[in-house]
This record gives C-alpha cells, sequence and structure tokens, in this order.
C-alpha cells in the first residue's frame, strides 16, 4: 500500500518536473531523502544517558535490585534511549539548527555532483532537495540558472518550498510549489524549439 | 549498526555466562548493615546496590542467577531492537525517491512512441525501425573513429552545424572499438509542420587512446535526429550504411556537404536524418573486471511485456505469409529458431568462439559481443554456461514494416553461469547455484527472403548451404560470396535484451 501510494507519488512528481521542463529551458531534478545524516551520536548519546539514569537508579533506589537487572536494566534502557531518539522530532530537537542545515546542504551538493546535474549546455539544472528529517528543502541551481532568475525570485522559491513542512501533508503541498514554480521559470527562461533533455532519466541519489 | 551488534553478542555471551556461573559470593552487593545513604555505602564498598537488600541482615547471600524466562526477555529486547533498526533501514532506503519516471510514465512513454512511430509511417511508408537503428549505429561509430581525424567532415550532411565542429578543440586522441550496446527509443515527434524527430537513448562503450594511454568508457548518450516533414525514407541499401543519400556512394563529403562522387551538395536533413543535438548522460571509465560482475537477476518474474495489438499482428503475418493456422509457423520457429540460435549463440559465446556463430547475428550485434569476447580472451578467462536449459519461449511482438519482419520472444532458460580462468580458477559467478533467467530476442528478416522447403539447418549458409565454417567477420559466406548478416536469406538474431531493461 505503502509503495503504491509513493509510486504513484513519484509519477506525479515526474509530471510536474516534466511540465516545468516542457515550459521552461531549466532542467529540474528533485530528490527526497528521509534524512541528510544518520546522527547516530545522537541516538548514542540518548541510549547512554538513559543507561546512566538507570544504572544510577539502580545504585541509588531504597529497593533492593537482582544481580541480572542491574546488568539488564542499564542495557535496556539504552536500547530504549536509543530508539527513542529515533523519533524524528526528537532527533531534530536534540540537534542544532546549524549542523542540521549544514547537513542537507552537504548532501544537496553531493546529489547535485553525483547526479551530474552541471553537466547542461546552458547551466540550466536545477536540484531541489528535500529532507523529511530536518525538514528543509535545498534548492541548488546552476550557474545559468541561478543567472536568468532575479535573486528575489529564488528567495520567494525558496520560501515556498521551505513551507511544504509548514502543514501536513508535504508531498501535496511540494507538488503544488512546484506547479506554482512552472510560470516564474518560464517567465525567465522560456522554451526553445526542439529542446532535447541533457540530463538523464535515473539519476544518482544513492551516496 | 555492526560494532552495536557485536557490543551486544558480547553481551548475551557475558549473561550466558553470569546464567550459568554461580553468583559471586554478595553478589557484589554490599554487605553493609547500613541503613544510611546510598552514597555513603557506594563509596565505602564500591558495590552496585544497596539499602532494603542489606536490611535483610543476610551478608553472605548470594543473588539469584538469571532465570531463563529472564534471559529470554533480554534476548528478545535485543532481537527487536535489530529488527527495529533493520526495519529502519530498509524504510529509508525505500522512502529515497527522486523525480524519474516509474513504471507508469515508462509505459505511457513507450505508448507515445508507438503512436508517433505509426504516425511517422503514416507519412513514410518506407520507414523502417529496423533500418534507422543500422543507420544510427553507423553514424555513431563513425562519429567517434573520425572524431579527431580529417574523415570527420566525410559526417558533414549527417551533423547538425554545432556538431561539425564539436571535436575541433579536442586533444590528440583516438577513438576506437566503439561498441553499443542498447538503442532505445525515446521519443519521436511528427507533428512539428517542418521537420520529424526522433529521440535515442544509446548505451555504448569505446576505446579512447590518449598520449599510448588506453582507457575504456561506457558512456549514456541522448541523440535527437531531425529531418525535413514530408521525406521519404531512403532505399535500404541507403541506410544500413553512411552513404551519398542522392547516388548511394560510400560517405565522402567536402565540410560543405559537397559529395565527393556524384557532386551534389547535400543538405541536413534534407534527404535523410542527420543528428542535429546530442547530450552525454553518463560516463564511467572501466575495468577489465566489470566484465564479470555478476548482479542478481532482476526481471525473471517480471510480467511479459507483450504488444498491446499483438493478435492483430499475429493475423496480419499469417496474411502475409499465407498461413491459416498461427501454430504451422510458431512451431517450426521455435524449434529451428529460437530454441537452435539460442543454443547455438551461447555455445559460441561460452566456448570464446563468436565467430562460430556470425551467421545468426546482425552485425551490430556480433560487434557489441566481439569486444568482449576479445576482452575475456585477453584476459584468458571463459563464461561457461553450464546445463543450459530452455524454458518457455513465447511471441511478444511482431513488426512488419515494408522491408523487414521482426519477431520478438522472452526466452526463459537456466544454466550454471560463472567464469573462470585457463586454469579453472573461479573469477565470477557460481558453478554451483542455478541461475534462471530470461532474455527478450528480437529476429528480424528481410520481406520475401526466400524459404527453403528443406528444414531450416543453422550449421549452414543460408543462401547457398554449403557448411556455416566459412563466414567472415563480415558474414560474407566465404563460398558463395553473399552476405548473410542483414537477413536478406534468413532469420538472424537482431536485438537481445535483458528483462528488466525490456520496455516493449
Amino acid at each position: 500500500m505503502r509503495k503504491k501510494s509513493t509510486t504513484e507519488f513519484q509519477t506525479r512528481l515526474w509530471e510536474a518536473v516534466n511540465a516545468i521542463e516542457q515550459d521552461s529551458r531549466v532542467e529540474v531534478v528533485v530528490v527526497i531523502r528521509p534524512r541528510s545524516e544518520h546522527y547516530r551520536d545522537i541516538a548514542l548519546l540518548w541510549g547512554i544517558v538513559a543507561a546512566w539514569l538507570s544504572f544510577t537508579y539502580l545504585m541509588f533506589a531504597p529497593e533492593l535490585f537482582e544481580d541480572w537487572l542491574i546488568y539488564d536494566a542499564p542495557l535496556f534502557a539504552f536500547v530504549v534511549g536509543y530508539l527513542i531518539a529515533n523519533i524524528p522530532c526528537l532527533t531534530r530537537l536534540s540537534i542544532p539548527q546549524a549542523r542540521l542545515r549544514r547537513n542537507v546542504e552537504i548532501i544537496a551538493r553531493a546529489l547535485f555532483q553525483k547526479g551530474g546535474i552541471q553537466h547542461t549546455r546552458a547551466k540550466t539544472g536545477v536540484l531541489i532537495y528535500c529532507s523529511w528529517l530536518e525538514k528543509m528543502v535545498y534548492i541548488l541551481p546552476d550557474r545559468g540558472a541561478e543567472m536568468a532568475l532575479p535573486a528575489e525570485e529564488w528567495q520567494t522559491l525558496r520560501a515556498g518550498l521551505q513551507s511544504v513542512f509548514s502543514g501536513g501533508k508535504p508531498r501535496e503541498r511540494l507538488l503544488e510549489q512546484l506547479h506554482q514554480a512552472r510560470p516564474l521559470f518560464n517567465r525567465y527562461l522560456p522554451p526553445v524549439a526542439r529542446d532535447m533533455n541533457e540530463l538523464p532519466d535515473n539519476v544518482e541519489i544513492d551516496l | 549498526m555492526r560494532a552495536f551488534i557485536l557490543l551486544l553478542a558480547l553481551s548475551i555471551v557475558s549473561l550466558s555466562w553470569l546464567n550459568s556461573a554461580e553468583a559471586r559470593p554478595g553478589g557484589g552487593h554490599s554487605s553493609s548493615g547500613h541503613h544510611s545513604s546510598s552514597s555513603h555505602s557506594s563509596s565505602s564498598h564500591g558495590s552496585f546496590s544497596h539499602g532494603s537488600y542489606s536490611s535483610h541482615g543476610s551478608s553472605s547471600h548470594s543473588s539469584r542467577p538469571m532465570s531463563n524466562e529472564e534471559l529470554v526477555i533480554f534476548l528478545i529486547i535485543v532481537i527487536v531492537f535489530i529488527l527495529i533498526k533493520m526495519m529502519e533501514k530498509r524504510r529509508n532506503a525505500d522512502s529515497s525517491l527522486a523525480s524519474m519516471p516509474t513504471p507508469v510514465i515508462r509505459a505511457r512513454r513507450q505508448d507515445q512512441v508507438k503512436q508517433q512511430l505509426a504516425l511517422l509511417k503514416q507519412s513514410d511508408p518506407n520507414f523502417s525501425g529496423i533500418l534507422f537503428l543500422d543507420f544510427v549505429h553507423s553514424l555513431y561509430s563513425k562519429f567517434y573513429s573520425y572524431s579527431t581525424h580529417p574523415e570527420f567532415r566525410y559526417l558533414s550532411p549527417f551533423l547538425g552545424a554545432d556538431l561539425q565542429r564539436h571535436f575541433d578543440r579536442a586533444g590528440p586522441w583516438t577513438i576506437t572499438e566503439v561498441v553499443i550496446n542498447g538503442i532505445k527509443w525515446q521519443e519521436i515527434n511528427a507533428e512539428d509542420p517542418d521537420s520529424e524527430t526522433i529521440c535515442l537513448v544509446i548505451d555504448a562503450n569505446y576505446t579512447l587512446d590518449l598520449q599510448g594511454q588506453r582507457t575504456r568508457y561506457a558512456v549514456t548518450e541522448r541523440w535527437q535526429f531531425e529531418r525535413k516533414k514530408g521525406l521519404l525514407s531512403p532505399e535500404p541499401e541507403k541506410m544500413q550504411s553512411l552513404c551519398c543519400p542522392h547516388c548511394g556512394a560510400p560517405a565522402q563529403f567536402t565540410d560543405a556537404g559537397l559529395c565527393e562522387h556524384c557532386a551534389r551538395v547535400i543538405h541536413q536533413g534534407d534527404r535523410q536524418w542527420y543528428l542535429a543535438r546530442r547530450a552525454v548522460l553518463e560516463t564511467t571509465a572501466l575495468a577489465a573486471a566489470d566484465a564479470v560482475s555478476y548482479a542478481e537477476e532482476q526481471g525473471t518474474h517480471l510480467e511479459t511485456i507483450k504488444q498491446a495489438d499483438l493478435p492483430e499482428q499475429m493475423l496480419r503475418f499469417q496474411q502475409q505469409h499465407g498461413l491459416s493456422d498461427w501454430e504451422d509457423f510458431w512451431r517450426p520457429f521455435v524449434d529451428d529458431v529460437v530454441r537452435a540460435y539460442f543454443i547455438s549463440i551461447y555455445s559460441a559465446w561460452s566456448h570464446r568462439d563468436w565467430q562460430g556463430a556470425r551467421h545468426l547475428l546482425s552485425d551490430r550485434l556480433f560487434e557489441a559481443n566481439l569486444f568482449w569476447q576479445q576482452l575475456y580472451a585477453e584476459q584468458n578467462w571463459f563464461n561457461r554456461l553450464d546445463d543450459l536449459n530452455i524454458g518457455l519461449a513465447e511471441v511478444v511482438k511482431i513488426e512488419l514494416d515494408p522491408f523487414y519482419e521482426a519477431i520478438t520472444v522472452r526466452i526463459f532458460a537456466s544454466c550454471y553461469d560463472y567464469t573462470e580462468d585457463a586454469g579453472g580458477k573461479l573469477i565470477g559467478g557460481s558453478k554451483r547455484s542455478l541461475r534462471r533467467y530470461s532474455e527478450y530476442w528480437t529476429f528480424v528478416r528481410r520481406i520475401g527472403a526466400e524459404k527453403s522447403s528443406t528444414p531450416y539447418s543453422i550449421n549452414q549458409c543460408p543462401q547457398c548451404g554449403a557448411p556455416a565454417d566459412n563466414i567472415g567477420q563480415t558474414a560474407v559466406c566465404g563460398y558463395c560470396g553473399a552476405k548473410i548478416s542483414t537477413g536478406e536469406f534468413s532469420w538472424v538474431l537482431f536485438l537481445m535484451m535483458q528483462d528488466e531493461a525490456y520496455e516493449g
């Protein structure tokens, strides 16, 4: 069921991107990833703190505990802490915004390079990268596209795309934003006759 | 994650030991009778627990060892944790996605290509997909092999203005061994009032020789061809090789497109398709080891992709050949062509005797695989296909055009597929694991090809009947001089596609 809805969304995403490309010279690639980093250190930190707390309790609580419990409880607490730390909102709250932003940017730039988005002749490739856990969208235009649109328009576009996380149904809102971006690209980078897609259909997104 | 699992495994081992061992005297607990603060007791004895335990006053108490139930609970916790992490990893992999065409989009695109192709064939009844691909193949090979050489100007009528100067600033390198592995139709536009375009995606590889250093590259390119609206495709002889579309002499043009033979100026797209635009989508440097990389079969269990109007095409084929029943053609075709070719071609491949299958293959397919055979020979490797068994063979597509008929068949097979060196050392694959796979094979034959009344023999030249032991690399029979790889005399294998790559 989940897979089916994902495929449906991906189909609609392709259609939205295709519509932009039909209407302008820009070549858009949208990549969505669940997270930009594993943040294992955060989970480990939560696990260690939970283990330490449970151990402290066992040490100083007035009750009597058996050996196995003294051994097991901190381990159990570690596991629970580790798992709790994987709850997205807790992970997000545990990490400074600057680190989240930096990780999203690093992955976006890596995807841009690995996906070969810089290989359009007129440098009109644009990567729109959405990182679910960080709730961030990073737009990375190539030189040609960046120069073609005024900075204010990019800011508006960025703000619009970032807003996909501000309410529910971020996927739907992302599609809406892509549809709204269509006239913008059309205005500044109008299509030329018999324009050919210069990027591969299957962009490499494994890093 | 691996380190963490190791740590947990270590904990389990420790617990098992704890379970079996007697509790330490005092169980690591304090024997203190203090009821004072924990901190005090802790610092005094450095022990684990305190408080009510000591209130029992049994300083020599041994704690109860971990019971089996408790051990099970602990193990369950560990297993649940590992499972959650694994599921999370899988979910993360699933939820990564990009704006790529889904199967729905690909199917829709294929339908559009078919519709546009039908439109193109309406305006140009001479258009043949097979001949067009031959033309693309010739142009692609020459585009690279001529690239930095003066002969590149010979291609001027077949290249757009920008592309004619494409290699002007290129280094003094040479490209050889150009091999096309696959060509996919991506888009046909026959609706423009002035021109028609065909966009293809080409998977190829070639060797680039730069200052004595040779590097093999795998490339994926998108090529867009264009020509004036309303043209009729030239006859097959002018499509199968690059030649002057006017006089048919081998392509030798000046920069201005003047044919050195007939002195006619050929403008791009006036009489023949020309390459208007191209984009390199991917380039990867290859190593010899890449030839023996074995991946899991991905498409064997996928549903067979059949032509939408296959029954109609079968009927058309029957009518064209005066057959009352499809089975009259299909059964002998499966036995004498599909199975026989499959066994012979794979046997030649396995024995590194690709020349032995020359008369069964189109030029393009022969050249594409000859390179890999030579690579295997250089490394002294053999790709063995033991116990090759053919299962089901089903017709999936029939294409009929004014010059050729093509039948695509999905063939299911199994074998022990592995690569070993001359000493028998395994390089890749498995001698023990049976590999089940399927492939889509397209056989083509020239319309009107002579049909022998005697049973078809793949060991003979289809033209003169002499043994097929004297076929040159260009597929010319050494006895009768006929070129037999064009499908003029019998079926030739035109295309082999992996099931996961086949799109219809």
